[in-house]
């Protein structure tokens, strides 16, 4: 099966198929675009989350806007607020109802009763109104909801004192978290998505150009000549194989390489995250997805072919992107768990490691022979089926 | 096939790149190291990829043959993995604090500027655990000993503190701290760095400008202490002065006034009294509600007073604890003079590092006055403490132009608190002076040291990222007011002036709402 | 020379019973000869094509492409053939040219030796407009045109095609025709089908009417028309192909 001619018609094969390939502006679009877009979204998404951080500032100083009714009855309260970096806007009557019309985002009101009570040393009830549906509310609430907190116990600590007793004595107990998490780990919840985006890209980047050599030669009825010429089935096999993992992994490249650049320049330290990844963290990724570019197309070839058309076998094999999206979603909402045979999971371990290398730890190079011997295995495994079914007459004239 | 072979063999050398050696070797600073963590020290470190570390330099810079002491250094890098080259140093006051103890309170106050730079804690030699000069000083909380046993007691360890330290006294000041700063600079690889100094530390900024001004980007002086200060001649001006800011507060308030009075009169009737007999009072314990006798000098009452105002929420009960006093009953003052003390033994001073500044650069401006004249803060005769621990202190000279003004172009924020009993606005307005690219901002409300208050803390964020002296918005400033002076729940229920009422924005609020109805 | 030696093929299983499409076929092809495959559609000329160019297995029997067995050895076998198969397509997005070179270079020829059999091909085909287009949008003609050339770019000494005029202008039709007498010319071993009578008449030296899976007929158009008493070759076939029933008559 395998000669002295095998490889030299391989080589004719993929330069042809790589010659066809890129003459194919529509798959070409198809294929290079994801990762332009993806990169895009992401880029957008942390924009986003800037903004967000960043919207309630002026100059880089707090101005939240704050509605308040019966200020004057908590006077001390307000100026506090102020200070923290509050704007207020006076309201002079029916707060409550202005909210519930969606007039004011939220009021804070402070009845009456709250000067009395005060006076009185009992606490001050204050009402914080809103609309818990409108999360983009939620910075501001928690801002005033904080505030609120932080002047009763100073002023609470001022009450003991002048009583004689230290502030501690109402603290029996004081919590101190510790995040172990430094600022690189927690960008997980930002990067959670691209080890995803880049399996797919791995998995089904050139879906178009698998299809178009198998299923299209079909199609177009081009097979039959191509298997009377005496270049063997593994020859024709691997020269496509070859043709579509050149192409994913140029897939692949721009997707990292715009990922770079995104990573290199997007302002992730004003969320508090720091994401560092330079170019060996790049490569390292790259290698970890050649062995799943090697299957995968693998996959494609010998699934295409069964397919009679260029479409039916575009629906065919999208149907592989469940086992990356579902192997991949499992990962983003069990964070935590991890087990060692899962390294040996085609793609659920390279999804895992990608996570690992992108939040800054380490990977052994041990991981990758595991990595390089499932998926030789896998590879083969796809040859063997897609070069049993080439030369079958329901393939050729079916 | 040998294809396969390849990838196999590039891959295997790529995935053997691991991340910790790639780690060491980006750093390039061998001396700094991952902060020990909650398993080394029972603690957090103060950030969970804080580096710490510590470099020696020569006790005497001039001498390459001198003693060896090392420099506690706290990194704590910027959470930009590409971050901006000029770091923050960090500078603590005292004299004698320790940078990287305060680091653990302080270091949220920059977390904005640790966005975008690393930040620094440098212990200045003599402090923390740079070669520390201690001395051992401190009082007896409870008083058991009587006041001329205590006096000898203090004498002797004074003698024995001088004794310990006498070699290496001289080389403790401030011209050699900001050599150190700059090695560490030098070392760290940072061209240019922005410093930040609370109170004696604005005075070591300062001194970094003047020396070192090529690699200065911008200096934030809280609560401005130049040398022209000379510590502690004018404390007792400055502390009267914040008494009767409070008084002048509470005069304003009608409640506060009619229940309080004029409180610096009662404060000075009191400490006269305690002068001619000290008082013993039985207290229950502020914590455990023990029964406990405290005894309180004129001395143990100015110290509370004097603290008290460097504080923001104390200063509010100052008006309560001096009217109850002045009307006999000692218990407030009892407590909270027990309170002060036990706090203030955790502030860990390194007296010896503290002296040698205080008696080698501000001694020499007024040993030759009359220490009589500035005793005007009930009777606390604070120069005469340092002058007669100054006499006895081992020399040192300085460069003879350390005394001069601070002249710099260099991007400067001089902050000040309006009520602070120790470095009031008029300093940070002396050195604002000389400063031509520099802005003063002094919250009203603000105490000893504001970084912590209000917006100051964006402020400086805002000013270190733009690096500008002049253009700084500081009108938020305006918004740190003094906090409500504490009355008792049956005085609060006065009338109030309704100057409180007023808008934020100047359009009215029906304006604000018909806009804010016609949104989407 | 192309040996087929007793022949049978079996379609279908079983269950849904056989249709048995060569019952025991054997013949050979010389060299030097154009020899013309005659048959109604379902004849079995297709099959009989596809199993001497080794794409369908023979239930029975042995296929000899200059002794080399084609069951066993169909690669080397399929280097000595030049197929057009029925209905072929071509890579829309290569050029005339590039679709030609393409399977030189899986046949295996020097850059030179291609280079050189190309322009023989175009020229001898009158492709010289069409060579340096992309294939996409060719006509019929074209399209034969340049799967014929694919098919003997290595000038191989056996060459098949089913159905090669199907459908072509009189042009074309005629090119063609010149190229497959002067294959012959040059010693090749030339099989074609074709149902079109004129065509067989003008070109071939020896035809063969299949029908019912067996061979009906083999021999020179003027044999077959003496065979048969019949005027003409359509005559002929007609006639012949009748007698299936009694065996291939014997000439």
């Amino acid at each position: 099966m395998f000669d002295k001619n095998t490889l030299p018609r391989s080589l004719t094969v993929f330069r042809k198929e790589l010659k066809d390939a890129l003459r194919d502006r529509r798959t070409l679009r198809m294929a290079f675009l994801p990762p332009l877009y993806f990169v895009a979204i992401f880029v957008a998404l942390v924009f986003f989350a800037v903004s967000m951080a960043n919207d309630k500032k002026v100059a880089g100083v707090n101005s939240i806007p704050v509605y308040v009714e019966g200020g004057h009855n908590l006077p001390e309260l307000i100026a506090w607020l102020r200070e923290q970096g509050a704007v207020i806007h006076s309201v002079e009557k029916d707060a409550y109802q202005q909210v519930k019309d969606k007039k004011i985002d939220f009021a804070v009101i402070i009845p009456e009763e709250a000067k009395q009570k005060r006076a009185a040393g009992e606490p001050a009830p204050v009402w914080l109104v809103y609309d818990g549906a409108n999360q983009k509310l939620s910075s501001s609430i928690g801002f005033v909801r904080a505030q609120f907190y932080a002047w009763s116990s100073r002023v609470g600590a001022i009450n003991l004192m002048a009583r004689g007793i230290a502030p501690e004595v109402a603290s029996p107990v004081v919590l101190r978290e510790d995040n172990i998490a430094d600022e690189q780990k927690m960008s997980v919840y930002l990067l959670a998505s691209v080890p995803l985006t880049l399996l797919l890209a791995a998995f089904i980047g050139s879906v178009g150009f698998s299809a178009d050599m198998t299923a299209g030669e079909r199609e177009r009825r081009s097979l039959e000549s191509l298997l009377i010429t005496p270049a063997s089935t593994l020859s024709i096999y691997f020269g496509k194989w070859l043709t579509s993992v050149v192409l994913t992994i140029a897939i692949l490249l721009t997707q990292l390489l715009l990922l770079a650049i995104a990573f290199r320049f997007l302002p992730f330290n004003q969320l508090g995250l720091r994401v560092d990844v330079n170019y060996i963290d790049l490569i390292n990724i790259f290698w970890v997805l050649v062995p799943v570019v090697f299957f995968a197309v693998g996959l494609q070839l010998s699934l295409s072919i069964f397919a009679k058309s260029f479409k039916d076998a575009q629906s065919l094999i999208a149907g592989l992107v469940f086992l990356p999206m579902a192997l991949n979603f499992y990962t983003m909402f069990n964070p935590g768990v991890f087990y060692d045979w899962w390294l040996w999971v085609p793609v659920l371990g390279q999804a895992v490691v990608i996570k690992e290398i992108l939040l800054g730890g380490t990977v052994l190079a041990f991981t990758f022979w595991k990595f390089w011997l499932v998926a030789i295995l896998l590879t083969l495994f796809s040859f063997w089926l897609g070069i049993k079914q080439l030369r079958r007459s329901k393939i050729v004239y079916g | 096939m040998r294809f396969y072979k390849i990838i196999l063999s590039v891959s295997i050398v790529l995935g053997g790149c691991d991340r910790a050696d790639r780690v060491a070797g980006e750093n390039s600073v061998p001396w700094l190291s991952q902060c020990p963590d909650f398993s080394k020290t029972g603690k957090a470190p103060v950030e969970q990829n804080a580096q710490c570390g510590s470099f020696d330099v020569n006790e005497n810079p001039l001498d390459s043959k001198s003693k060896k002491i090392s420099l506690n250094v706290l990194r704590i890098p910027a959470v930009n993995p590409v971050p901006e080259k000029d770091p923050l140093f960090v500078i603590a006051g005292g004299p004698g604090q320790s940078a990287v103890v305060v680091a653990e309170t302080i270091h949220r106050a920059f977390s904005e500027i640790r966005k975008n730079r690393d930040i620094l804690f440098v212990d200045q030699r003599g402090t923390g655990k740079s070669n520390p000069l201690d001395c051992d000083v401190e009082e007896d909380p409870l008083k058991q000993l009587p006041e001329d046993a205590q006096k000898i007691m203090m004498q002797e360890a004074t003698r024995k503190c001088i004794e310990k330290h006498k070699m290496s006294a001289p080389f403790y000041t401030t011209n050699y701290a900001v050599i150190d700063i700059d090695e560490v600079r030098k070392a760290l690889g940072y061209e240019k760095i922005n410093l930040w100094g609370g109170s004696y530390g604005s005075r070591v900024v300062l001194e970094y400008m003047r020396r070192y001004p090529a690699h200065t980007r911008a200096g934030i002086l809280d609560g401005a202490a130049p040398v022209a200060i000379a510590l502690p001649w004018f404390m007792e001006v400055d502390a009267l002065a914040g008494l009767q800011a409070i008084n002048k507060q509470c005069a304003e308030t009608p409640a506060c006034m009619s229940h309080y009075g004029d409180i610096v009169e009662k404060a000075q009737r009191v400490s006269n009294q305690l002068l001619v007999k000290s008082q013993e009072i039985k207290i229950a314990h502020p914590r455990t509600q023990e029964k406990i006798t405290v005894t309180l000098t004129a001395q143990d009452f100015s110290g509370v007073v004097r603290l008290a105002l460097y504080n923001r929420d104390i200063s509010s009960l100052l008006p309560q604890v001096i009217s109850e006093a002045h009307a006999g009953e000692y218990e407030l003052f009892a407590s909270l003079s027990y309170l002060a003390k036990s706090k203030s033994e955790m502030s860990g001073i390194s007296y010896g590092m503290h002296y040698t500044i205080a008696c080698t650069e501000d001694y020499p401006l007024y040993k030759d006055k009359n220490a009589s004249d500035t005793n005007v803060f009930l009777n606390s005769n604070i120069v005469q403490h340092y002058s007669e621990i100054c006499a006895q202190w081992p020399h040192a000279s300085l460069p003879t132009d350390y005394w001069d003004d601070i002249k710099s172009d260099i991007p400067t924020l001089v902050l000040s608190g309006a009520m602070d009993p120790v470095t009031p606005p008029r300093w940070g307005d002396l050195v604002a002076r000389k400063l031509t690219n520099a802005t003063h901002v002094v919250a009203p409300g603000g105490h000893h040291i504001i970084t912590g208050d209000g917006c100051i803390s964006q402020l400086i964020a805002a000013f270190i990222a733009t690096g500008d002296g002049k253009n700084i918005d500081t009108k938020c400033a305006l918004n740190i007011q003094p906090l409500a002076i504490h009355l008792p729940p049956s005085a609060i229920d006065l009338p109030k002036d309704a100057s409180s009422h007023k808008d934020d924005i100047e359009k009215n609020s029906a304006d604000q709402l018909g806009m804010k109805g016609t949104k989407p | 020379m192309i040996r087929i030696e007793n022949i049978g093929k079996t379609f279908g299983e079983k269950k849904t019973g056989f249709v048995h499409a060569l019952k025991n076929v054997s013949f050979s092809l010389r060299d030097g000869e154009i020899t013309g495959l005659l048959g109604v559609n379902g004849a079995g000329k297709s099959t009989l094509l596809r199993l001497i160019y080794g794409l369908q297995v023979p239930t029975s029997g042995n296929i000899f492409v200059d002794d080399i067995n084609v069951q066993k050895n169909p690669d080397d076998a399929r280097k000595r053939l030049g197929v057009l198969p029925d209905d072929t397509g071509l890579y829309k997005r290569l050029t005339a040219r590039e679709n030609i070179h393409y399977y030189g270079e899986l046949q295996g020829l020097s850059s030179a030796h291609l280079n050189k059999s190309t322009n023989e091909l175009i020229a001898l085909l009158k492709m010289e407009n069409i060579a340096e287009r992309k294939t996409e949008g060719f006509s019929l003609g074209e399209r034969m045109k340049t799967a014929l050339a694919r098919a003997i770019v290595h000038q191989p000494q056996h060459i098949l095609l089913d159905e090669p005029t199907n459908g072509l202008d009189v042009v074309t039709t005629r090119a063609v025709r010149n190229m497959l007498l002067n294959l012959r010319d040059q010693g090749r071993c030339v099989l074609f089908s074709s149902h079109l009578m004129h065509e067989v008449t003008g070109l071939c030296d020896r035809v063969l009417i299949i029908a019912g899976g067996e061979i009906v007929a083999d021999g020179s158009v003027s044999d077959l028309i003496k065979l048969a008493g019949v005027e003409t070759l359509e005559d002929a076939f007609i006639t012949l192909s009748e007698f299936t029933d009694e065996g291939a008559p014997n000439v």
